[in-house]
């Protein structure tokens, strides 16, 4: 039966062994007192053997291909998307264009009035780009 | 931790030469082996740009990945199929969102586990195959490598008493633990994936390990 010290070695030993990063950047003395507590105590001995295992086990898991026709699928479902992003980028060209129609085009002819028309109509692209800008910006 | 921002500033110029590039047309993606040197970062630089064929570069490298943590999950292949197809689905109309500081793959992965455990929770748990299920090949998949008809009786046969195991456990769980010891993800990845800490994530694997080393004793047979 273990007493109060020996379980406490075993609990910590445990501890130890289970996490890789750490059992894996120990000093040499540590290690070997590991090595120790493992040699001398059959619990944990089997202990060790039963995590390596299921370890060994676990990354030997099948992992399946994909298909090719999944990534056709997957590529004719994104293709039918606008690219992302293309609505931010277009941002200051739609800002750009709005205002040069109304500064550079006075309204005082029919040229004007197609002008200032374009203007309006940049500010209207803007205002749905923005909005598409805003909806697109949200994280899964 | 000036050099550290003069690289990262580096890395952005460079993947806005190559947006620029792109752009104006210079570049062309037009083979899988242009992609294969290309890293994330510029892949994705170049998918923004309008080089949807960049995307594909993404979708190529990253497809088994996703599949197979989310089939650990659902263990169903059609189901697997469509969240894999929605990951990526998602994953592209939020391209313009992702910041060039972070790692593609846990982002990746964070948008498959979501839409695997919202599927889930609105399925109520239908995915629990039996144990001679599990011992079936696929039809619609193969496993990828290949041993003797021996080893591959006893491999499978443990490997069904592993399966049915992490069956047990729940969605989450069953989760963390391929992809810390299948995927080899680091403690970080995973702790991103699912959002917890490195600390709880490593808490939970050996509270994993320790519930799925004494299951998994329960099915030893008895030697003679």
């Amino acid at each position: 039966m273990l007493d109060k010290q020996s379980e406490n070695s075993c609990a910590e030993f445990r501890s130890l062994f289970s996490d890789d990063e750490v059992s894996s950047s120990l000093a040499a003395e540590q290690r070997l007192l590991l090595n120790t507590h493992q040699n001398s105590c059959a619990a944990c001995d089997s202990w060790c053997k039963q995590h390596a295992d299921l370890i060994q086990l676990a990354e030997t898991l099948p992992q399946f291909d994909v298909s090719e026709g999944l990534t056709q699928r997957i590529l004719d479902s994104v293709g039918k998307q606008a690219t992302p992003g293309l609505e931010t980028s277009l941002l200051p060209i739609g800002l750009v264009a709005a205002v040069a129609a109304f500064v550079l085009v006075p309204v005082d002819s029919l040229q004007g009035l197609y002008g200032w028309g374009a203007g309006i109509l940049g500010l209207w692209a803007l205002q749905l780009l923005m909005k598409s800008a805003s909806t697109s910006e949200q994280l899964v | 931790m000036g050099s550290i921002n003069m690289g990262m500033n580096a890395t952005l110029f460079a993947q806005g030469t190559l947006k620029l590039k792109a752009l104006a047309g210079a570049i062309v993606l037009s083979s899988s082996q242009q992609m294969e040197h290309l890293t994330d970062n510029e892949l994705i630089a170049l998918t923004l740009a309008g080089q949807k064929k960049a995307f594909e570069g993404i979708v190529r490298r990253y497809q088994k990945l996703v599949y197979n943590m989310i089939f650990q999950m659902v263990r169903s292949h059609e189901t697997a199929a469509d969240l894999t197809q929605e990951t990526f689905q998602k994953a592209y109309k939020n391209l313009g969102s992702f910041r060039n500081t972070a790692q593609l793959k846990p982002w990746l992965l964070k948008i498959a586990s979501n839409a695997t455990l919202n599927q889930i929770r609105d399925s109520k748990g239908r995915y629990f195959d039996s144990l001679e299920e599990l011992l079936e090949e696929s039809p619609n998949a193969e496993p990828s490598s290949a041993e003797s008809v021996e080893d591959l009786v006893e491999t499978r046969f443990s490997q069904a008493m592993l399966t049915d195991a992490l069956q047990r456990l729940s969605p989450r769980h069953r989760q963390i633990f391929v992809l810390r010891f299948q995927q080899d993800l680091s403690y970080a990845d995973i702790a991103s994936v699912v959002n917890e800490t490195e600390s709880a994530v490593k808490s939970m694997l050996f509270r994993i390990r320790e519930k799925l080393r004494k299951m998994m004793s329960e099915h030893q047979p008895v030697e003679e």
